[in-house]
């Protein structure tokens, strides 16, 4: 294996964010206070775009690296835009909330930057290594990350409950190429399996160690039954870091799933008949989707219900996997979009919650949230162009990301059941997405809202909502992007 | 010895693991739990390897033993903030979050 | 050559203006009722410049949107909507103009006006849309501005109101949507193309199982919005909470969609589960007529009473388009717009006198003839158009769908439909004359119970029950004069209602023919012999197998 200076070129967004993060830890115990190493890491995710963008505007063909243990495709561009787009909003809300809550420390931007290079990792892995290093890598920094506010129990607590099923989820992990790795006779990259499976795909070992590689992946996405961790970490988190997990590190572990689903286990032996995973993932859908609707309905705590709503929002993702199981041309487009949608929707949420509480009083109550409109009302229209995309609802991003997954399920017609049953399940989320818009604009106000000054804030929510509007009225640029310009051959 | 021993002395570690994480209640116990879990799949690897005479499973080990170390690392980190609020190590104390 | 674009934007423009200039609280409604106004007279030129001859879509605004998805914005005014699209510019720009729109809570004029204006935009895109993606979107575009304005303005309810209202409507919109993208799977795998073109759609035949399920996905849709009984429970909530502004344009024009939408979708898309099914949605809403004729009777709320005589009105729109002839249909349409000018006529009324008196308990009134004669005047006007005198409004449409019912028998046989679409057409249509009766009861001893009588009540003897100002006379003026017209003039509406509403009977016989010849079909593609206006042609009709 050779270290082209090709590959290096082609590699670049993820050089630069590792190497930007570790200067910025460095940076942090030598400099004097916290912006140094805060406007280090925003320059770094421009410069690591910039590099994106270069690389698409390059070759159209997609590069493997290092002998097949990652690839520079299109989708993993598309994919490290939407992940740098996510770590850089995230930074630009977390240094002032955190300065508000009077808990600033610099490691939390390198963090950020380490957790999404393990996510660019993942979705440039075509190799079951390079898969486990970025999945561990992202997954690492995010439990610290969610354990960050020190003076808050709830954090740490989170924290714990996160790393315990996520460290869980790694044996899974391992355990699982380690069992595909020997049924194969010696593969471990995704092109060397996708060509032993058809020969691998009645050896029960192989199935058992697919399935815990599906496993631990559905861990991090926190699908159910594996969702247990996702409550109490995204509750006890602080908001922008919830807004990160909520978005990049569930865009980068879908991405993760796609490639592994569409190329590693794309076998049909495997993938469809009884015991196939189709099946399976279809079931586990309609429970994440259900599931974590009904539970959300109960929520007061308004990051709670977001957590919910997160994973019911996982559960319309893996529509969009089972439908690329079933090998509809048009599901991974449509995976792609939704996805970016979604990123875009989440961030922009979870900045208004972080942008509503002040020092001592984070206001994380629904009925807190009562007469937002009259004092605040640009920000509570925000919130609601926000909600309405969550709920799927037109003219926002987040209904045409489900109408195009919805679309590639409906070319499958065994999938039309999983269809109506998500159609469904977007009537109730309605119902409690709309709770927080009765508080805003039907209540009273019950205490006066002064938010902080914050430029970062306003950007990012102004930018998200621009976004998520742009996508709902004019999607056709991102869905080019997404289905033309991507090569697809694995 | 066949291979098949081994994988099966894996598989057993692995259950064995998996049943404590999630039966178990003191964190310390769990955290273990989960290094035997690796430890089970570490076994596997090698064990392959051997049985395939390829390099890669033992690659494939030592990566798995770094991670290991991290997570160790962070996780007793984290086990240390929780336990200096809560002042206790057991799981079931450890629910202030609910709902 | 009007652009149907512009008429959509206009609203959508005025909102945003209102949104940025400044004084927002003085300046919002003089610039809503403007825009309001120009899109009236967009909407007049679209009347004078459509031809009725044509019985296609015409003005047709055709752009890519995504075309990789077949995704077009693609807009197109015919028969069946043109007077819809005039109705309901017309009536954005009435309950601008009338002060009690917003009920009595007369503050936060700026968001009312933004959302109103939204609402405008929302309905005429979903009149005039033909692409049904484009249609799909401005159809949920309309619930959410409905939703504030009946949350923040309405009355005591408001809230548990505006949420009935949002999931009835939602539950069959998103059931809707599943069927739209089954529908757009099977015109992909029989066409080989991916679109969302209403002449390609109205040529695909499913097989009967699955046509029946989206049939009825479709339909649910409709019908709650119609509304038909048993769906129609969030109607009196919605209407009785809403402020008055609300009400008027959820009954003139909002509750026209569940009509529209059936016979512009339902009925064309799936005509063998349509004519299987027709017997139950003809008894159903004969039984909505007579059930909310009942229902209006015995109120003491005098809202409760006109949104239950919405619900009478407008169960013979469906029986008229049901009937599925000429003289049927044109009737249902007709009442639609009758319907429009009457109820919504009526709500202003009960909306002035809830603003004078601030109950809406008949029991209260009495006698307001002396302090309110122009009122009561005007409100006599409405009272006999929405009851059906001849000479008014109401008259031509109930008369119509009488007509076409009554003789339904005989113009099926005559028009070579195979079979009847409901038995008894006879007995429903007496039925529903019946309850004509019984509308002119409750109508009449209403408005006697309100205006004549002793004025017995202190409260009303008050100086604030005042007679109409000047913008509340020229309001009722337009009600007035158009109701008239209606009910003397109805030639020219209908005119130009008779092509699109031909070629939709001839295009139903036609693909319920084949269907009926080939029961067992996969999905396939039928295309009518006869040329159609429209340029982009289908290519001869072949049985595509799937």
């Amino acid at each position: 294996m050779t270290i082209a200076a090709a590959q290096i070129v082609a590699l670049s967004p993820l050089l630069m964010i590792t190497g930007v993060g570790c200067l910025a830890l460095l940076l942090d115990t030598m400099a004097k206070g916290r912006a140094p190493a805060l406007w280090l890491a925003q320059l770094g995710c421009v410069a690591a775009l910039l590099a994106v963008a270069n690389q698409w505007m390059g070759s159209g063909s997609s590069q493997p690296i290092w002998s097949g243990m990652l690839i520079v495709d299109r989708m993993a561009l598309f994919l490290d835009g939407v992940l740098i787009i996510a770590a850089l909003a995230t930074l630009l809300v977390a240094a002032p909330f955190m300065r508000e809550h009077e808990f600033e420390h610099g490691e939390h931007y390198a963090l950020v930057l380490f957790a999404t290079a393990g996510g660019m990792t993942v979705v440039h892995a075509t190799h079951l290594l390079s898969l486990l290093i970025g999945i561990e890598t992202m997954s690492l920094a995010a439990y610290l990350l969610v354990a960050s506010w020190r003076r808050q129990p709830a954090g740490a607590e989170g924290a714990l409950k996160y790393l315990l099923l996520g460290a869980f989820a790694a044996g899974f992990l391992v355990y699982g190429t380690a069992l595909v790795y020997g049924t194969t006779g010696g593969e471990m990259s995704y092109a060397g399996i996708a060509a032993r499976a058809a020969r691998a795909a009645d050896n029960p070992l192989f199935i058992m160690g697919a399935y815990f590689l599906l496993t631990g992946m559905l861990f991090k996405i926190a699908a159910v039954p594996f969702h247990m961790w996702a409550p109490d970490a995204y509750e006890g988190a602080p908001t922008p870091v919830t807004g990160l997990m909520a978005s990049g590190i569930k865009v980068a572990a879908v991405g993760g799933l796609v490639r592994l689903l569409g190329s590693a286990f794309a076998n049909p032996g495997l993938a469809l008949g009884h015991a196939g995973w189709v099946r399976v993932l279809g079931g586990i859908a309609f429970a994440t989707m259900t599931w974590g609707n009904l539970a959300a309905l109960r929520q007061e705590n308004v990051k709670r219900m977001l957590a919910y709503s997160s994973i019911a929002h996982a559960g319309y993702l893996m529509i969009g996997l089972v439908a690329l199981g079933q090998k509809v041309d048009g599901a991974q487009p449509a995976l792609l979009v939704y996805l970016a949608a979604y990123a875009a929707t989440t961030l922009g949420v979870f900045t208004v919650v972080a942008w509503v509480g002040r020092r001592d009083d984070e206001r994380l109550l629904i009925r807190d949230w009562a007469g937002m409109a009259r004092t605040r009302p640009a920000v509570a229209l925000a919130m609601t162009v926000l909600l309405l995309s969550l709920a799927g609802v037109p003219p926002t991003g987040g209904f045409f990301g489900k109408f195009y997954v919805f679309r590639a399920a409906m070319q499958s017609p065994d999938l039309a059941w999983l269809v109506v049953a998500a159609v469904l399940n977007s009537l109730v989320s309605v119902y409690y997405y709309l709770r927080i818009v009765v508080a805003m604009y039907f209540r009273d106000p019950v205490r006066p809202w002064q938010p902080f000054p914050s430029v970062g804030m306003a950007i990012v929510l102004f930018v998200t909502v621009v976004v998520v509007l742009a996508l709902g009225v004019v999607p056709r640029p991102v869905v080019e992007l997404a289905a033309g310009g991507l090569v697809t051959h694995w | 010895m066949p291979t098949y021993a081994y994988i099966l002395v894996s598989l057993a570690l692995f259950f064995v693991g998996a049943a404590g994480v999630l039966l178990r209640r003191n964190v310390l116990i769990v955290l273990m739990s989960v290094e035997m879990q690796l430890a089970a799949g570490t076994l596997a690897l090698l064990s392959f390897s051997r049985a395939l005479g390829d390099q890669k499973g033992h690659v494939f080990a030592f990566f798995v033993m770094a991670l290991a170390a991290a997570e160790a690392a962070v996780g007793l980190a984290i086990v240390v903030s929780v336990f200096r609020t809560r002042r206790t190590a057991s799981l079931d104390e450890v629910n202030g979050l609910k709902g | 050559m009007t652009d149907l674009t512009l008429t959509l934007l206009v609203p959508l423009l005025g909102a945003i203006l209102v949104m940025v200039a400044p004084w927002g609280e003085r300046t919002s409604r003089p610039i809503g009722i403007v825009a309001a106004l120009v899109s009236l007279g967009q909407s007049l030129f679209i009347v004078r410049d459509f031809d009725k001859s044509i019985g296609a879509f015409q003005m047709a605004v055709d752009r890519p949107w995504v075309p990789s998805l077949g995704i077009r914005f693609h807009l197109g005014v015919d028969g069946i909507s043109l007077w819809l699209v005039l109705l309901t510019t017309l009536m954005v720009f009435l309950t601008l103009l009338s002060p009690q729109a917003m009920g009595l809570h007369k503050t936060r004029s700026r968001e009312f006006t933004v959302a109103i204006l939204v609402l405008e935009a929302g309905m005429l895109g979903t009149f005039l849309a033909v692409d049904l993606f484009a249609f799909y979107v401005f159809w949920e575009l309309m619930l959410i501005p409905m939703y504030f304005i009946i949350g923040i303005w309405g009355g005591e309810r408001r809230l548990y109101a505006a949420i009935k209202f949002v999931i009835f409507t939602l539950v069959g919109s998103l059931l809707m949507l599943a069927a739209i993208l089954y529908l757009y799977a099977q015109v992909h795998a029989v066409t080989g193309q991916w679109t969302f073109d209403y002449a390609t759609w109205a040529t695909i035949t499913l097989p009967r199982g699955p046509e029946l399920l989206c049939f009825l996905a479709f339909t649910l849709a409709f019908m709650i919005k119609v509304p038909l009984v048993p769906l129609h429970t969030w109607l009196p909530d919605a209407h009785v909470e809403a402020p008055t502004g609300g009400s008027v344009i959820l009954a003139a024009v909002l509750l026209k969609f569940g009509a529209y939408g059936f016979l512009r979708f339902a009925l064309p898309f799936f005509p063998l589960a349509a004519q299987q099914t027709a017997p139950i949605i003809a008894w159903l809403a004969v039984a909505g007529i007579i059930f909310g004729a009942l229902m209006a009777w015995v109120q003491d709320d005098v809202k409760k009473l006109v949104a239950y005589s919405s619900v009478s009105h407008l169960g013979f729109v469906v029986l008229g388009i049901l009937v599925l002839s000429q003289k049927g249909i044109q009737g249902g349409i007709f009442q639609m717009l009758a319907h429009g000018i009457s109820t919504g006529g009526l709500f202003l009324a009960v909306g002035i006198l809830y603003d004078r008196r601030h109950t809406r308990r008949l029991s209260d009134f009495g006698g307001l003839w002396k302090p309110m004669p122009v009122f009561g005047a005007c409100f006599l006007v409405m009272v006999l158009a929405s009851a059906g005198l001849p000479g008014l409004c109401g008259f031509v449409g109930e008369f119509l769908v009488l007509l076409g019912t009554f003789t339904a028998g005989k113009d099926w046989q005559a028009s070579g439909l195979a079979a009847p679409m409901f038995a008894h057409p006879a007995l429903l249509a007496g039925l529903a004359a019946f309850a004509v009766i019984l509308a002119a009861v409750y109508l009449l001893t209403t408005y006697q119970r309100v205006m004549f009588g002793p004025l017995d009540k202190p409260e009303n003897r008050d100086p604030q029950v005042r007679d109409l100002g000047l913008r509340e006379r020229l309001v009722f003026a337009v009600l007035v004069l158009t109701a008239l017209v209606m009910g003397m003039a109805p030639q020219p509406i209908l005119d130009r209602t008779a092509a699109s509403v031909q070629e939709l009977t001839a295009n139903y016989r036609f693909r319920l023919a084949e269907a009926r010849a080939n029961p067992i079909g996969p999905a396939r593609r039928v295309v009518a012999g006869k040329p159609s206006a429209r340029p982009a042609s289908a290519p001869a009709g072949t049985a595509r197998p799937f």
